[in-house]
């Protein structure tokens, strides 16, 4: 290419930024720049009516109705924010587990967990612990539990070295079953079982090689811990999905488990090595709508995996946020969206999935190739989250979008982290976002139900260009 | 009131929904979800000022101002559509280069179904028609092409045969001709020949000869098994003045998708004289200047032209999507690198973070375009989304427009099979005013960036058309 009039002949070392003028910039995070926040499309007859609670990049974890009016809030981060089922409180009304003590910076300091606590709706502290845990802090992240006798589950962590790990230290995942009076009753302590995650040997060679090359590898980052909770499979005697036994997946190894409460060994597995998902070559655009059911192809990066509670459609049925991030040792081929994907944990077969051209879109109009989270509702609904992007929407069981709202809750110039130009980095991602019944708050706490029509039913003409 | 009227006059979301909206479903393209197109962000006063071509998925060869309006339009789309230097065409103003005809059934039938490509004048009328006489009887143009001073066209030809260092059977590869006016081949580069220069590894040839046993490269799936989406002239540089035959203007520099490298070859000789990858560091750092870290997927290098900013740099949309023999890791959203070729350093690069926005709010794991403008700043077509923007070379985003012209449904464009509606851009090529004819409209108004987190008024229909 040739240019006419050209400036000069000379060649023109850049200038790199310096102290960036930020007056009037605007916060975005994602792209096109121009887009609507809050809610953008709402079917009240059609989506599961109920408020959404999660914690955004403000420093607060916001209640929300479904035309993403704000109900409540709470002047604290939670890593993730859940409102506890009353069933756990006492019959208490609005209770969570929130981070009350951080380093600093908000997504930094959700990794410096110093206390977790219990907040009652009012934000009084009822419970908390962190001083009495291992190291002097909680440590706490991305996940925790309150179970029936009261104790809390916390995922936390611990650096230490693992055995088959090449002598390093690692920043390995552990659980706790905290008490009330903060005891620690139970320890599960991830590097413990590296031989039982399903690694094969060209896995672990790989793996190695990372741990050997980096400091302090968080070579596991599991990113999701629940009770299996009851279900008809253990009805049925398959003491694999005893209630009490714990899901737990991880986000660099692309594996999810089911460890045993008693023994802490694992009892079922998924993963890490998958067959590929159809992928056009060169593209890498998901051929999604595949054959189902089919038997589980390639997860990478995911989150959120859950045994889907009894009482809903689907129970039994694990539900998992395939991210379709870039994961795996080594590295696997990545689709071009995410994926939710419903399987029969026993058949190991998809019998249900949402990408986004189940919606008539591309696949990559559905993507978060980071945090995020899917939720089956009481109506077969599935909420997710698609937590890059901060969008939060509900899929009818054939795709159809029935609700979807955007968190206008973005991080400040002065907690962001800082581009290497020096701009502040504001961002509205959110890790987990959580349907939450309306009788789990207190009475009187309000709501409301007004339609937002989808754009394409207003039949507007074109302005044509 | 100016920007009033700039908004009314932007062709909305809602024009994809209309073209749907017997189905009853809307398609729209983009997360979030309703969202404007046409320009959004405009400062004349810091964009370099100038018109922008582009294939879009409707099938047509669009031209438009930085106000997003169309000026012109060619009823065919290219693979890419290309504007032609004048100097390359005895001075005439407003040529393209096009497909023109296919034995598929759909637009995007560009690679094995492209029969025949060639250059058409401002108006539309065929000066150059190629394709019958390739072997096989069709072009199978894709990915790139360039006029020649001389006259001669190269292009980037899908060709198949068996790689015998890889597998016996006949497997998609990439060639480079020099077709004459008169549509003889007069050079040719076969990639296959050349696998041994690549630098790819011994693990790198096992795991691709995977996948070929899996059949993944079989002929008629994609363009060839390196998939080299850019080649050009690397054109008058500093390098070669002072003294470094490895960058003489008639080399070609070209990349491969697949396979995560960027290579010169010998116009004479036919073989590598210059690489970068396939196998780079892990990406660890954004500061600059640092050696090049892993590139993956990437589209558009080149040697910036003199006369540029960066003049003799390697620009390239380091894409960060899916690649490599195996796979590499990805750091989750694109980059744009300048990169000096000598050194093999990042002096400059671009990402969403540079707009103080998070690293993955700018991302296209393909497709995607980038180029240098006259007063330092860089165009950037974040192709999966159709966002052509314009940073300066701190990252300040100066223009950005939202491609609103969309394909039909079932017309192949989305790649699936599903009959979405996708408004991606493959490339988008910066024009100057001065290289379209006389009286040629153009308008320069500004568009006001909003803040987004206020865009919350209820019944957004009425907020998009105040």
């Amino acid at each position: 290419m040739n240019w006419k009039k050209l400036v000069s002949n000379k060649f023109l070392a850049l200038p790199l930024a310096a102290g960036i003028g930020l007056a009037g910039a605007a916060p975005l995070w994602a792209s096109p720049s121009v887009f609507k926040t809050g809610t953008t499309i709402y079917d009240p007859a059609k989506a599961y009516n109920s408020y959404v609670i999660f914690t955004a990049l403000d420093g607060k974890t916001h209640l929300i109705d479904l035309d993403g009016n704000e109900v409540h809030s709470w002047p604290h981060v939670a890593f993730p924010a859940g409102l506890l089922d009353p069933a756990l409180t006492g019959g208490k009304l609005g209770h969570v587990i929130v981070q009350l003590e951080n380093g600093p910076g908000i997504e930094q300091g959700f990794f410096q967990n110093k206390v977790l606590a219990e907040l009652d709706w009012d934000g009084q502290v009822v419970w908390q612990w962190g001083p009495e845990a291992p190291g002097g802090a909680a440590q706490q992240h991305h996940d925790w539990g309150r179970l029936a006798n009261g104790d809390t589950l916390v995922l936390s962590h611990l650096t230490h070295k693992v055995e088959g790990l090449d002598g390093k230290e690692v920043l390995d995942d552990v659980i706790y079953e905290v008490t009330p009076d903060g005891k620690i009753a139970w320890t599960w302590v991830a590097g413990d079982h590296l031989s039982e995650f399903g690694f094969s040997p060209t896995d672990l060679k790989y793996l190695q090689g990372v741990v050997s090359r980096g400091k302090d590898v968080d070579y596991l980052h599991i990113n999701d811990m629940k009770v299996v909770g009851p279900n008809h499979w253990f009805d049925s005697g398959d003491p694999r999905f005893n209630p009490d036994n714990i899901i737990v997946d991880s986000r660099n190894a692309n594996f999810i488990v089911i460890i045993d409460k008693q023994t802490g060994k694992v009892v079922w597995g998924l993963g890490p090595d998958y067959p590929r998902p159809k992928i056009a070559p060169g593209m890498a655009v998901q051929g999604a709508k595949s054959k189902l059911p089919r038997p589980v192809d390639q997860i990478s990066g995911q989150h959120d995996a859950q045994i889907i509670p009894e009482g809903l459609q689907g129970a039994g049925d694990l539900l998992v946020f395939d991210n379709q991030g870039s994961a795996g040792y080594p590295p696997v081929v990545t689709g071009a969206g995410s994926r939710v994907l419903e399987i029969d944990p026993v058949q190991k077969q998809v019998v249900w999935e949402y990408t986004a051209e189940y919606s008539g879109r591309p696949a990559w109009t559905f993507r978060s190739h980071f945090i995020s989270d899917a939720r089956r509702l009481p109506n077969g609904n599935t909420f997710i989250n698609e937590g890059m992007n901060g969008r939060f929407f509900q899929v009818t069981p054939n795709g159809d979008i029935v609700w979807e709202y955007i968190s206008p809750y973005t991080s400040s110039p002065s907690t962001s982290a800082l581009a290497p130009n020096g701009r502040p980095i504001i961002s509205g991602d959110v890790y987990r976002a959580i349907p939450v019944p309306y009788d789990w708050v207190p009475a009187g706490t309000p709501h409301s139900e007004k339609e937002v029509a989808d754009p394409d039913t207003l039949n507007l003409t074109p302005t044509a260009q | 009131m100016k920007r009033k009227n700039n908004f009314l006059n932007k062709l909305l979301i809602f024009s994809a929904v209309a073209l749907v909206s017997t189905l009853g479903i809307s398609k729209l393209w983009a997360a979030p979800r309703v969202y404007l197109t046409g320009t959004t962000i405009y400062d004349p006063s810091k964009a370099y000022n100038s018109y922008v071509l582009f294939g879009a998925p409707d099938g047509n060869t669009h031209l438009i101002d930085l106000d997003g309006n169309e000026v012109h339009r060619w009823n065919h789309w290219g693979f890419p559509s290309e504007l032609l230097d004048p100097k390359v065409t005895g001075g005439k103003l407003g040529h393209v280069l096009v497909q023109l005809s296919s034995d598929g059934k759909d637009v995007w039938g560009g690679i094995f179904h492209n029969k025949t490509v060639g250059e058409l004048d401002w108006d539309g009328n065929t000066v150059w028609e190629w394709g019958e006489q390739a072997p096989g009887g069709a072009a199978r143009q894709n990915h790139d092409w360039h006029r020649l001073p001389n006259g001669d066209t190269l292009l980037d030809v899908t060709v198949v045969h068996p790689i015998k260092e890889l597998d016996n059977r006949d497997i998609a590869d990439q060639a480079i001709y020099e077709v004459t006016p008169d549509g003889k081949i007069v050079w040719k580069w076969v990639a296959g020949d050349h696998l041994s220069e690549f630098g790819i590894s011994p693990e790198g040839i096992a795991y691709l000869k995977k996948q070929l046993l899996r059949g993944d490269n079989a002929p008629q799936k994609g363009s060839g098994f390196l998939t080299i989406n850019k080649f050009n002239v690397v054109g008058p540089n500093h390098w070669f003045d002072a003294g470094d035959k490895r960058f003489n203007p008639d080399n070609i520099l070209l990349d491969s998708r697949n396979a995560n490298f960027i290579v010169i070859i010998d116009r004479q000789t036919g073989r590598v004289v210059w690489r970068l990858g396939p196998d780079y560091p892990q990406v660890k750092s954004s500061k600059v200047p640092r050696p090049a870290d892993q590139i993956s997927g990437q589209h558009d290098a080149h040697i910036i032209p003199e006369g540029l900013p960066g003049a003799g740099d390697l620009l390239v949309f380091d894409n960060q999507g899916s690649a490599g023999w195996p796979p590499v890791a990805l750091i989750g959203g694109s980059r744009v690198l300048e990169i000096n070729p000598v050194t093999k350093q990042i002096v400059w690069q671009y990402t969403g973070e540079n707009s103080g926005r998070p690293i993955w709010s700018f991302q296209s794991h393909f497709i995607s375009s980038a180029r240098r403008l006259p007063n330092g700043n860089t165009l950037i077509d974040e192709g999966r989304d159709g966002r052509f923007f314009q940073v300066t070379p701190t990252g300040e985003i100066v223009w950005e427009y939202v491609n609103p012209y969309v394909n039909q449904p079932h017309d192949g464009w989305d790649q699936s099979g599903q009959g979405v509606i996708v408004n991606w851009v493959y490339r988008a090529q910066p024009v100057p005013y001065d290289w379209v004819p006389a009286g040629t409209p153009h308008s320069e108004n500004p568009v006001t960036e909003p803040d987004v987190t206020k865009l919350q008024a209820s019944g957004h229909k009425k907020f998009w058309l105040f």
